[in-house]
């Protein structure tokens, strides 16, 4: 026979079946009206507007009248359009030439934290200066060093036209976004060496490892998730990066430095091409949450 | 050989001297923006990365704030930044406390959703957003700027991983004092959350403050544009005008960079622990 | 201790916040009692400014009720806010706009006709008086008049004299007047001891003017690149064709221009010649003389007509501005009103910024006499035409400058370039 009857249970004195169903339906109505509000908010505009973006991605639409369905005819035309490409492509280039100098920056700048004692607080406060200072801020004051007769070009007496030239605009922007964003990666890879043991790396200079060794053998390796955890972020950051190219070069020159979100603001707001700019803006949400999706697991593993 | 202990505070000197050249490779666009600020326009250009310029001016500051509105991008910005922290860490304390303690049919949807939302792009949703705050009536006022932000998906995952560390022996005994769940909310969880709540609402107020692309979908006069978009509009119109663009520009970005650096060790602490912006 | 920081600091942001509220909403409902407020958006050139600040400034004196708030907004950025903020139920209440733009705001209904009787005339036949048959035509949208002509321009054809005398010619009568005579000028230029970097800046990097040099090129070879109509394109014809091909070869055979010179978001094509970087330039049209004589004052210049093929005498592509109200304007009587006075002041655009708003009164008028160089100018206007009305001009504008520069920066040949382009083009063509 299988009458369940009250089992002690660890935590002490049970109350009866029924009191705790009553309680747990209390729990449950507490539970739901402390999420419900903010989940509303969320629903209402995040995550109804990502099914509207699906739902446009399948219409045409100019912002007057209705939409009319056209099936995959969006995904189609994005498919041949060569600026989608070079706006891929863009980001991708964004992407690798901010994480991987961002990356080998922050390695370094984090060694030298870690060996610093005190004052580690003050270095810190500056490094992440230019990630606090408005995008839009920074976009204009290094929008006036690159000028031709600017700052930058005199002090190293070049006459690069940093912004006239395609690839030179492109590093431009790739300076702007590692100095930016150096400071938040250096905290990230400085929190990890923290984490390491310390008796492990004792014991190996004990047993005469010099620096490069230990760096080599022991450092490297635990620290490689933050790092890869650093190259995911920059590549997210890079699929969203729009308010410095459109300060500083509204795309150009010849769109090399068109990210993909640029381009979808243009072809929305400017060409009004809704259900265009809807197609890529859900290829825009794919691969965002793929790689938001390995960013969680990159950090989940570097916690084991 | 040389004794050990010289070793080490020869190279601890090393670090901190690395250390200090990086922090000035750093600073230095800001520190020659401060100085082109009071240079005279004509001379920005031509007085180089360190040199001081003939004579100092604060007329780029006086004028360049007199040029355009800038008092009320000034005031705009700060309604809904203080409205914006205000709603999120409300919601945030509110649905992470939900999330972390209850346990209740769905929760795990529910949860599943909020760590959706938090992975999407604004730009992936920009477009369907603007139709819907346009249906709603409200595009070019504070509702369409304010309200569609007031809840961070960020925040309420923040708070609620703090509050799952939180024992819960904490409250239990409360409960079992017969206390009601919100008086446990309020008197226990809201105290004992102030560390990330201040945290969080500085990330908050700085990412509101800083936000450019909603704005500029959404703000379509002068008498709503934020500091972000007044600053575009002002370097759209007066590109060659160094002096007055930096000033202008300096005085936007005060708020938050003194915010930051008042409240600089929580907010480096929380980007450490929860690893994400 | 942190506690109490955190609270001091809330509540004094909540304070100033809450006095803000209080502040912008009182000066709000002040600022309806008694005044009208007219918002006019114009697009970014310094020299119009100025003359319409001094001119603003005279109509607020004249008419105390009226505020005007002026706001220039930098060209690219124009369409995206015009567009999201009519399509949102607000907008300016005037604003100046580039004339092939507008088909894309009229096909969706967001521009007002006309207001004859605020603007001060008796009808549309009068109004159109005012205008050649072309302009009139180039503002008007099924049938209806939805703009004000406000700057009419043509690119001209302008060389440095000082460069072509280091090469041994005479600007005079070396003025190139074929597509070929500027290939082989041009290198002569270039080769000159202390010679040009360039023999010609050409334009680039600029959908709006980049779509009119190319229309105007297919012109001199044969035919536009649409029908008037905008419902046909000729992108991919032998005409279009030759004209891109023409201009690859000036860059890439040739090689008397370098695209990584510019033009960029800062330097226009015209700037280059300016500062003597280009010893010619195909684009400028007469409101480039006061930039000239302000900004590049010890430049030489000699200007003319458009280089062609010689299959015909087509010059450079009309292009203008116009200034239009948006439908979700509620002054728009008032709107119109300005609109009269600022066109009535064409003198002042045209002495001031070099900027003829398009009006037979002005072109005829004794005003014109004391600008250098006015015939050529007045030449220009009768040469050329309007690019078609557009509804997908943006759109349609940036594929062939995606063409162009696949053609002029990668070398791809021009039939290859134009047929990817009408493919593009084919679904964006006016219904």
């Amino acid at each position: 026979m299988r009458t369940q009857v009250n089992v002690t249970d660890l935590r002490g004195t049970f109350p009866s079946r029924r009191r705790q169903s009553k309680q747990n339906k209390r729990e449950a109505r507490a539970g739901l009206a402390f999420v419900l509000p903010a989940f509303t908010m969320i629903a209402l505009f995040v995550l109804l507007p990502s099914v509207g973006a699906i739902l446009l991605s399948a219409t045409k639409w100019y912002l007057v009248g209705k939409p009319s369905f056209v099936g995959m005819q969006n995904y189609n035309s994005i498919l041949i359009d060569p600026a989608f490409r070079q706006a891929l492509l863009v980001t991708f280039q964004v992407a690798i030439g901010v994480a991987i100098p961002g990356s080998l920056l922050a390695l370094i700048f984090g060694l030298l934290l870690i060996r610093v004692g005190r004052g580690v607080s003050i270095y810190q406060t500056i490094f992440y200066l230019p990630l606090v200072i408005p995008s839009i801020v920074s976009s204009i004051i290094w929008g006036a060093m690159y000028v031709g007769n600017g700052v930058i070009n005199s002090f190293f007496g070049d006459n690069i036209r940093w912004l006239a030239n395609p690839t030179w605009a492109l590093f431009a922007i790739l300076i702007l976004m590692v100095w930016t964003n150096v400071g938040y990666y250096t905290i990230l890879v400085y929190a990890g060496l923290q984490d390491l043991p310390q008796e492990v790396l004792e014991a190996s200079s004990v047993d005469g490892a010099n620096y490069w060794q230990r760096f080599r053998y022991i450092t490297f390796p635990l620290i490689r998730p933050i790092l890869l955890f650093v190259i995911v972020i920059a590549t997210t950051d890079a699929l969203t990066l729009f308010v410095q190219p459109y300060l500083l070069t509204q795309g150009g020159p010849s769109g090399a430095t068109q990210t993909l979100s640029l381009y979808i603001y243009k072809t929305a707001f400017a060409f009004t091409d809704i259900g265009k700019a809807s197609a890529m803006a859900v290829v825009l949400l794919i691969v965002a949450i793929s790689f938001a999706i390995i960013q969680f697991r990159v950090l989940r593993s570097s916690d084991d | 050989m040389t004794s050990p202990r010289v070793n080490v505070r020869i190279s601890r000197y090393g670090v901190h001297l690395l250390l200090i050249s990086i922090s000035f490779l750093i600073l230095l666009p800001l520190a020659w923006a401060i100085k082109s600020s009071f240079t005279p326009t004509g001379e920005v250009m031509s007085s180089g990365m360190f040199h001081l310029p003939s004579r100092l001016t604060g007329k780029n500051y006086s004028e360049g704030f007199a040029s355009a509105p800038f008092l009320t991008y000034f005031i705009n910005s700060l309604i809904v930044a203080v409205t914006v922290t205000i709603t999120t860490l409300a919601a945030s304390l509110t649905a992470g406390y939900g999330f972390a303690h209850f346990k209740f049919r769905g929760k795990g949807v529910l949860f599943a959703l909020v760590l959706a939302a938090m992975m999407m792009p604004f730009q992936a949703i920009m477009i369907p957003l603007f139709v819907e705050v346009r249906k709603l009536g409200w595009l070019n006022n504070f509702a369409g700027l304010i309200i569609p932000g007031a809840v961070s998906a960020f925040g309420i995952f923040m708070m609620r991983q703090y509050l799952r560390s939180i024992p819960v022996a904490l409250f239990e005994a409360a409960k079992l004092d017969g206390a009601s769940e919100f008086g446990i909310f309020w008197r226990i969880i809201v105290p004992l959350s102030a560390g990330p709540l201040a945290a969080l609402g500085s990330l908050t107020f700085l990412a509101s403050w800083n936000n450019f692309l909603w704005p500029l979908i959404v703000v379509q006069s002068q008498s709503l544009t934020t500091v972000p978009l007044g600053l575009a509009q002002f370097r759209g119109a007066n590109s060659t005008n160094y002096g007055q663009m930096l000033a202008v520009s300096i005085l936007g970005a005060l708020p938050v960079v003194m915010l930051f650096i008042v409240m600089r060790r929580r907010i480096v602490a929380s980007f450490a622990t929860s690893g994400i912006k | 201790m942190k506690n109490k920081r955190i609270t001091a600091i809330s509540s004094v942001l909540a304070i100033i916040a809450l006095a803000g509220t209080i502040v912008s909403t009182t000066s709000a409902s002040a600022s309806t009692k008694a005044k009208i407020t007219l918002n006019y958006w114009t697009h970014v050139n310094p020299p119009t400014q100025a003359v319409e600040k001094a001119l603003i400034a005279k109509y607020q004196l004249k008419n105390p009720n009226v505020k005007i708030n002026y706001l220039p907004v930098d060209f690219g950025s124009l369409p995206a806010k015009l567009n999201s903020s009519i399509a949102g139920g607000g907008g300016p209440d005037l604003f100046n706009y580039f004339q092939s733009y507008a088909p894309g705001l009229a096909s969706k209904g967001y521009l007002a006709a006309v207001d004859f009787k605020a603007f001060g005339v008796v009808n549309g036949t009068r109004f159109n008086s005012r205008y050649t048959k072309p302009i009139a035509d180039g503002f008007t949208w099924k049938g209806k008049v939805i703009g004000i002509p406000h700057e009419v321009s043509a690119f001209q054809f302008w060389i440095n004299n000082d460069h072509f005398k280091a090469a041994g010619l005479d600007p005079v009568a070396n003025f190139p007047k074929t597509w070929a005579d500027v290939a082989t000028i041009g290198a002569k230029l270039q080769s000159a001891a202390g010679g040009a970097k360039e023999g010609i800046a050409l334009s680039l990097n600029s959908t709006v003017r980049d779509s009119l040099v190319f229309d105007s090129w297919t012109r001199q070879a044969g035919n536009g690149l649409f029908s008037n109509d905008g419902k046909t394109s000729y992108v991919n014809s032998p005409a279009a064709i030759k004209a891109l091909q023409t201009w690859g070869d000036l860059v890439n055979v040739s090689k008397i221009n370098d695209p990584s010179l510019g033009p960029t978001a800062s330097t226009n094509a015209e700037d280059l010649f300016g500062s003597g970087t280009a010893a010619m330039v195909n684009v400028g049209g007469s409101w480039f003389q006061p930039s000239l004589a302000q900004t590049y004052s010890t430049i030489k210049y000699t200007v003319g007509q458009l280089p062609n093929f010689g299959i015909n005498q087509v010059g450079a592509d009309l292009y203008g501005f116009g200034l239009y109200v948006p439908v979700t304007s509620k002054q728009q009587a008032a709107a119109w009103k300005f609109a009269r006075f600022l066109a009535d002041n064409a003198g002042s655009y045209f002495s001031g910024a070099g900027v003829w708003l398009g009006d037979n009164r002005t072109l005829s008028s004794s005003a014109t006499a004391k600008v250098a160089n006015w015939s050529v100018f007045a030449q220009g206007f009768k040469r050329g035409y309007f690019l078609a009305q557009l509804v997908h001009y943006s759109e349609i504008s940036q594929i062939l400058e995606d063409a162009i520069q696949r053609v002029v920066i990668n070398g791809v040949s021009a039939k290859d370039s134009l047929a990817q382009a009408q493919a593009q083009i084919g679904p964006l063509l006016n219904q």
